[in-house]
């Protein structure tokens, strides 16, 4: 089970279920936690003509006392996917398992207070 | 020629450096305009003398007609101005304005010229069947700046250092040095296949994994 900070790395197949040489990458922050419920945020490399599609967001550098990115990213606070299915340990960024307190904390503050949940999702199995 | 030094010596980069650019009319243009643009955003002196506006974008006239009429004479006095005089504007601007121009297809590079205030000054006498207007540096606009300052952002100079661009069709998939001598054939007909799915965004930031498999983000 994650907890509140983690990030998690999933790969799916692609553009098929059944791809076996090509996947795309999903990566997600565990923005909050309650008891099993768990509300993560996505995250994305930052890409030119990205900041138009999404209204609120945090650019992070890579900072490995900070964070796992290995490219400046953009952590879409515009949405947030909503899950109470187990996500295993081994779904953890292998770089660094979390993000630091400072950016959680942004994080939380960008998407507002009450939460508006926009997306339910089923873990990657 | 009718080019002036400067944009000679810029050519002159680029044909030391990435020949293929100049190749193609429309994305050399690009390349001159966006390299101004960075200019003009950055801080630095900048130079949109003779820029008109096309149906495709903005054109620098004077070298439209040296590289329509007299493209050797002007690859020629390109290399000799740069030999001689050097880069007139900050090799890590120029080396970005190359890198925007293979990241995206040309359709995509005209969209983006189109969205920029430069152009869209000139944009209703063009679409009402003008040829081409004549367009301002005074259009330049504070959005123009911040759009080229995205250019920046999302491909620093470590990023452009260490990218390379492979092209499948209309795709560019972006993909560290390595990662990219190391694609097999199956790998590029799988990226060939991938791009006639036509589900990705240009450029497709991609990698491959520990298990040779492609990894797009």
């Amino acid at each position: 089970m994650i907890d509140e900070r983690n990030v998690v790395y999933l790969t799916v197949p692609y553009p098929e279920a059944s791809s076996a040489l090509s996947k795309i990458a999903h990566m997600y922050i565990c923005a909050e936690k309650v008891s099993a419920t768990k509300r993560l945020v996505k995250c994305q490399s930052y890409k030119f003509g990205v900041i138009g599609q999404t209204s609120k967001y945090l650019i992070e550098q890579p900072d490995i006392s900070r964070n796992p990115f290995d490219r400046i990213t953009l952590i879409d606070c515009g949405k947030l996917f909503v899950t109470a299915d187990a996500i295993p340990k081994n779904r953890l960024h292998k770089t660094r398992p979390d993000i630091c307190a400072e950016l959680h904390d942004a994080i939380k503050a960008t998407l507002g207070n009450p939460v508006k949940v926009k997306f339910h999702i089923y873990a990657a199995r | 020629m009718h080019a002036s030094k400067r944009k000679l010596a810029i050519t002159g980069w680029l044909l030391e450096n990435k020949p293929e650019t100049f190749r193609s009319s429309l994305r050399y243009q690009k390349f001159l305009f966006f390299c101004e643009s960075i200019c003009a955003a950055e801080g630095e002196p900048y130079e949109f003398g003779g820029l008109k506006g096309y149906r495709k974008g903005p054109v620098f006239g004077a070298i439209w007609k040296d590289y329509t009429r007299e493209k050797d004479a002007l690859k020629k006095s390109a290399l000799a101005a740069y030999m001689e005089n050097g880069l007139p504007v900050p090799e890590r601007y120029v080396a970005l304005a190359e890198f925007v121009c293979n990241a995206f297809t040309e359709d995509e590079l005209s969209d983006i010229t189109h969205r920029m205030d430069i152009w869209k000054a000139g944009k209703e006498r063009i679409e009402s069947g003008e040829p081409h207007v004549q367009l301002s540096a005074s259009d330049f606009s504070e959005s123009d700046a911040d759009l080229v300052r995205e250019f920046a952002m999302a491909f620093p100079p470590s990023f452009i250092e260490r990218k390379r661009v492979v092209r499948s069709g209309g795709t560019r998939y972006l993909f560290d040095a390595e990662d990219a001598a190391r694609l097999t054939e199956s790998h590029k007909e799988e990226l060939c296949r991938l791009d006639s799915f036509g589900g990705f965004e240009n450029p497709v930031y991609s990698y491959i994994d520990e298990r040779g498999v492609l990894v797009f983000d």
